[in-house]
């Protein structure tokens, strides 16, 4: 490919214009300058360049990890992006200092180093595209970048074009992709917002929904477990973690009736907690959560920067959050949001055996404390747990299937049940979700939530405060995690537990951090520069100064007496032509003394030995009586 | 399935290899760099370049449609090649439009055929590796490249004007045996430079590749020379073919038929034809195939030293037979007036491990032969009983024996029990500076 001139100048230039990198571009752009003014060039073999490939290919891994570990920005790739023509600049300037002035292709591809001969390539066109494309990176939503990057891009196709076809066809093309992409690129950003606007309704699904809670009452098969880890908890006891409130069944799904959020400063300074309970929590975010938390919260540290907000059931909302957080709730562990119009409100679909079983069990006689204990002893007793869904599609039907003949189901149908059945004893009742606190680490001194830890229960309003009324079978968190596949988990855990590690290490805002990453990146640095320079490499001048003789090179028996022979002869016709070597010459003179002085002059100037003074001597005077013949 | 992959990457990389100049790999690899990047339009604006870089590339694709040319190619390929020598021809292309051409390039293919994994296993055995489980690509790619026979360069093109124009190829032969070239292609690239439409010409030649020979100082064979009566034009016939050397006087003794008579009418007097009697050795070059209790690559080795001994000896003025055992016993005998040792390495370049067959096979067929032989010059794969006591069979017979044994180094520095004294040792990693040696 031919090489514009000017191109690594103007691209370099470009980069700095709009990515606003000044210092590295000006040290890049003075070295660029040093390699055409200088004559000095660098002797690398292949080897040497491979490390520098394998050097710049470690710079780009530890600049990743670096920026991972100590820069807190969104997207750490583009960072990188931004710094490639630094990254590469290594490549490059081997290339413009080495006496190849090529760079093997073995450096770039390590899949190519086994080639010999090793095929090479004029590394500045590549390094320009590099510079244009890290421009980029500066998302400057401007033309700027689309002119630049298409003008510099057809500077170099027009130096690589077949030479022997028309410009004007040349130009044509270009101006018709040029005019083409101009509308493209700005289709396809509309595209993306477009996908991306769908692509969020569709997202939302996902992640738990505060006002409707489509539940697996209804589902058939068997209940899928995931063992993936959800959240870590430095906790006293085991309890429930609570995410969500619905005060109303209909249909399939729960509702919740109050829906508004409004901003809360839980997590600002001012806020304040006179509760000695508190818990803290590991958690990786997308960007948005419902928070699980225990009853209660009133205070929130360690996500200062996030936005919060809460509904009058209790629900609380981050935005903004990082990627990972460790966080410190203070709670009282008591609920006390006012009594709602639904909190009584029974489904007439339910109402006949809700009703049934209340006054079977007589808890309308009983105090709300007494028949809530009496309800959990009930199911207890007479209910198991099963993860086996049941063959009915219909949830009104698989929930009254449950409660009359099944008898066997997992935590919702049991919370929901219970909702129903305290409501019908007239106690106000709601149905909660979130996850159960069951599974302690050990070595960690943490409890580590999982998938399958989710869990819903019920809450019902007694002594004026909504109060857990969780009626599964305890038996449950064993059967669930028998059920999980325990020896990929176990793999899995382990790398879960070293992300989490060093998660926990990046947010834990320690000063030396930055410091601790920077030795390391400078030390694997230094390590991989003195392995690519241990192999002996020379500095030697170029080729236009070696022809011009200043420098005479320093070989063995150059101080021979041969060339004064040689010189003696220079212009008549029995000096050596060029194309003959010394023996040759000698043979043609057909001179045995010169045959003579030519085998001491090869073995002054080869053997490793050389010559003894004696021989020395010796040949000096043949050459001597040769002359004054 | 794994090969099948391979099969397909493979194919899809020569395609890619085959259409795209490097200027469209080029092009091609910061397109999907700037389409990784600019995946999020918001995050950066290399989805601009990704668009304009696209946009080039399709047009180039488009223009390649209209890419037109009439062009005829002839090739010419030498009948014979040696492995690890670049073998060189050339190619002629006429144009055949009333413009000259330009941006073309000559692809020039050998016939290859996708290797199975049994080839595969051969071809890690060859290299002195184990067996492996799972294939990989490399392996996969390096015995299909052997199997191919080499890899012919690409050659880029000066304009074709009216006048036809001769190019020289080359590629280095991998393996001996017979290689095929089948088609030959000449791509032209597009307006853009970035795609090239490729043209597909049939010829299908082959072209004999020779084992690898070394040089090698011609051997002694002392006490080798033998009357050849009728000397060697038809010294494995019948008859007497005497060659005229002068004539001389008549001397008492000499036969009535060797008398001269049209000089005798000239000078009255009798006058006999001089013959000069012939000598010449005959020697038997033994190559052991029994490949059990040794390696492929050993006997690429002893194929080479075979090779190499048939050339070294081309001045030795004696009949050289070639006997081995491949399914059957063979025996190809060369020599002046018999047959050029050209034809030895034609055979040599076909010859086939034997997997089966006992070593007493050849043991029989080089016994049945020794007679007619002064020497013996016997390449084996391993110095076992067998071999040693098929050694002292032919040394009781009072001939000459060299032995070349052929070894991964076990036998450097060890005794050799039962070695003749002539019994070279040939590390098969390093044949030539062993053979150079001798």
């Amino acid at each position: 490919m031919n090489y514009p001139p000017g191109l690594l100048a103007v691209a370099l230039l470009f980069w700095t214009a709009l990515s606003r990198t000044e210092v590295a571009a000006a040290s890049l752009l003075g070295l660029l300058l040093l390699s055409k003014l200088s004559s000095w060039r660098w002797q690398l073999d292949a080897k040497q360049f491979f490390r520098l490939g394998d050097l710049t290919s470690v710079l780009v891994v530890l600049a990743l990890a670096y920026v991972y570990a100590t820069q807190d920005v969104d997207r750490p790739i583009y960072l990188i992006l931004k710094w490639l023509p630094a990254l590469f600049a290594p490549l490059l300037f081997a290339q413009l200092f080495g006496s190849t002035q090529r760079l093997p292709l073995g450096a770039l591809f390590y899949s190519r180093r086994r080639r010999t001969p090793q095929p090479s390539i004029d590394f500045r066109v590549p390094y320009a595209g590099v510079c244009v494309l890290a421009a980029g990176a500066a998302n400057v939503q401007t033309p700027a970048y689309f002119i630049g990057s298409a003008l510099l891009f057809s500077w170099m196709l027009f130096y690589a074009r077949p030479r022997r076809r028309e410009l004007p066809l040349w130009l044509l093309l270009v101006m018709l992709a040029l005019g083409g992409a101009y509308y493209g690129q700005q289709g396809l950003r509309q595209l993306q917002l477009w996908i991306e606007g769908r692509a969020e309704q569709w997202l939302s699904n996902w992640t738990p929904d505060p006002y409707q809670n489509r539940t697996s009452i209804g589902d058939v098969g068997a209940l899928k477990l995931s063992g993936k880890i959800e959240l870590r908890v430095a906790a006293a006891h085991p309890q429930l973690l609570h995410q969500a409130t619905y005060d109303r069944y209909a249909g399939q799904s729960w509702y919740a009736s109050q829906r508004k959020f409004s901003n809360t400063a839980l997590n600002s300074d001012s806020a304040t907690s006179s509760s000695q309970q508190q818990m803290t929590f590991f958690s990786n975010f997308e960007r948005q959560a419902i928070l699980a938390l225990p009853q209660g919260v009133e205070k929130i540290a360690g996500i200062e920067g996030a936005l919060l907000s809460t509904t009058t059931f209790g629900v609380i909302k981050a935005e903004d959050l990082p990627s990972f957080a460790q966080y410190r709730v203070y709670y009282s562990g008591v609920q006390t949001s006012q009594l709602g119009k639904y909190d009584l409100e029974l489904p007439e679909r339910h109402r006949d055996w809700a009703q049934q079983l209340a006054a079977q069990l007589g808890l309308g006689s009983e105090t709300p404390t007494a028949a809530a204990a009496h309800l959990r002893h009930f199911f207890k007793t007479q209910y198991r747990y099963s993860l086996y869904l049941g063959g009915e599609h219909d949830a009104d039907r698989a929930l009254r299937d449950f409660v009359l003949t099944r008898k066997a189901g997992h935590c919702e149908y049991f919370a929901a049940a219970t909702v129903l059945v305290l409501r019908a004893a007239g106690i106000p009742a709601r149905l909660a979700t979130g996850y159960s606190l069951q599974e302690y680490a050990h070595d960690q001194q943490l409890y580590i939530v999982r998938r399958r830890h989710a869990h819903a229960w019920a809450l019902a309003f007694i002594d004026g405060r909504w109060q857990e009324v969780d009626t599964t079978p305890a038996q449950w968190a064993e059967l669930e995690a028998e059920q999980s596949d325990n020896v990929w988990q176990s793999i899995e855990d382990f790398f879960s537990r070293i992300a989490f590690e060093f998660k926990r290490w990046r947010s834990s805002g320690n000063s030396h951090r930055q410091q601790v990453g920077l030795s390391i990146v400078a030390l694997l640095s230094l390590f991989l520069a003195w392995r690519l320079y241990r192999n002996r490499a020379q500095w030697q001048r170029s080729a236009s100064n070696q022809s011009d003789g200043t420098t005479a090179e320093n070989y063995p028996g150059r101080d021979s007496p041969w060339y004064r022979l040689e010189q003696a002869l220079q212009g008549t016709e029995l000096a050596r032509r060029s194309d003959e070597s010394v023996q040759q010459w000698s043979e043609r003179l057909q001179q045995p003394v010169l045959l003579e002085i030519a085998r001491l002059h090869y073995r002054y100037r080869f053997d490793p030995a050389g010559l003894s003074a004696d021989e020395l001597a010796r040949l000096q005077t043949a050459v001597d009586d040769w002359l004054a013949t | 399935m794994l090969l099948r992959i391979y099969r397909r990457i493979y194919r899809n990389d020569q395609w890619m290899r085959r259409h795209f100049s490097l200027t469209g790999h080029l092009l091609l690899m910061f397109t999907l760099a700037a389409a990784i990047f600019g995946v999020d339009t918001k995050a950066s604006t290399t989805y601009q370049l990704f668009v304009f870089l696209a946009a080039i590339v399709l047009l180039s694709l488009a223009m390649a449609l209209f890419v037109r040319g009439r062009i005829a190619l002839t090739r010419d390929l030498p009948r014979y090649g040696t492995v690890g020598e670049p073998l060189r021809y050339t190619a002629t292309l006429h144009n055949l439009d009333t413009q000259s051409q330009g941006g073309l390039a000559v692809i020039d293919l050998l016939r290859e055929d996708y290797p199975n994994a049994v080839a595969v296993q051969a071809y890690r055995a060859l290299r002195g590796r184990r067996a492996a489980r799972l294939i990989n690509y490399r392996d996969w790619l390096g015995c299909l490249v052997r199997q191919r026979g080499g890899t012919i360069e690409e050659v880029s093109l000066p304009p074709l004007n009216r006048e036809p124009l001769s190019i020289k190829l080359q590629f280095t032969p991998l393996r001996r045996g017979r290689v095929y070239l089948d088609a030959c292609y000449i791509a032209k690239t597009e307006p853009l430079g970035l795609f090239r439409r490729l043209t597909r010409f049939e010829q299908p030649q082959s072209c004999l590749i020779l084992p690898k020979y070394y040089p090698i100082k011609p051997l002694q064979l002392p006490g080798a020379r033998r009357y050849q009566p009728g000397g060697v034009t038809l010294s494995n016939s019948v008859g007497e073919s005497p060659e005229f050397m002068a004539l001389r006087d008549y001397r008492p003794g000499d036969a009535l038929a060797a008398v001269h008579w049209k000089s005798y009418a000239k000078y009255g007097k009798l006058i006999v034809k001089e013959y000069q009697d012939e000598y010449f050795a005959r020697a038997a070059l033994v190559l052991d195939t029994f490949i059990a209790g040794s390696n492929t690559a050993r006997f690429e080795a002893a194929v080479s030293v075979a090779a190499s001994l048939v050339f070294g000896n081309e001045q030795n003025d004696l009949l050289l037979d070639l006997l081995f055992i491949d399914r059957e016993a063979y025996c190809f005998t060369s020599g002046r007036g018999v047959d050029q040792s050209l034809h030895l390495q034609e055979v040599l370049a076909g010859v086939q491990p034997e997997r089966s067959a006992p070593f007493e096979r050849l043991q029989q067929s080089v016994l049945a032969h020794a007679a007619r032989c002064s020497a013996m010059l016997c390449v084996l794969l391993c110095w076992d009983e067998e071999r040693r006591s098929f050694i002292k069979q032919l040394q009781a017979l009072g001939l000459t024996v060299y032995v070349f044994v052929l070894h991964d180094g076990e036998l450097a520095g060890a005794v050799m029990p039962d070695a003749p004294a002539a019994c070279f040792r040939i590390d098969s990693r390093h044949i030539g500076e062993d053979l150079q040696a001798l």
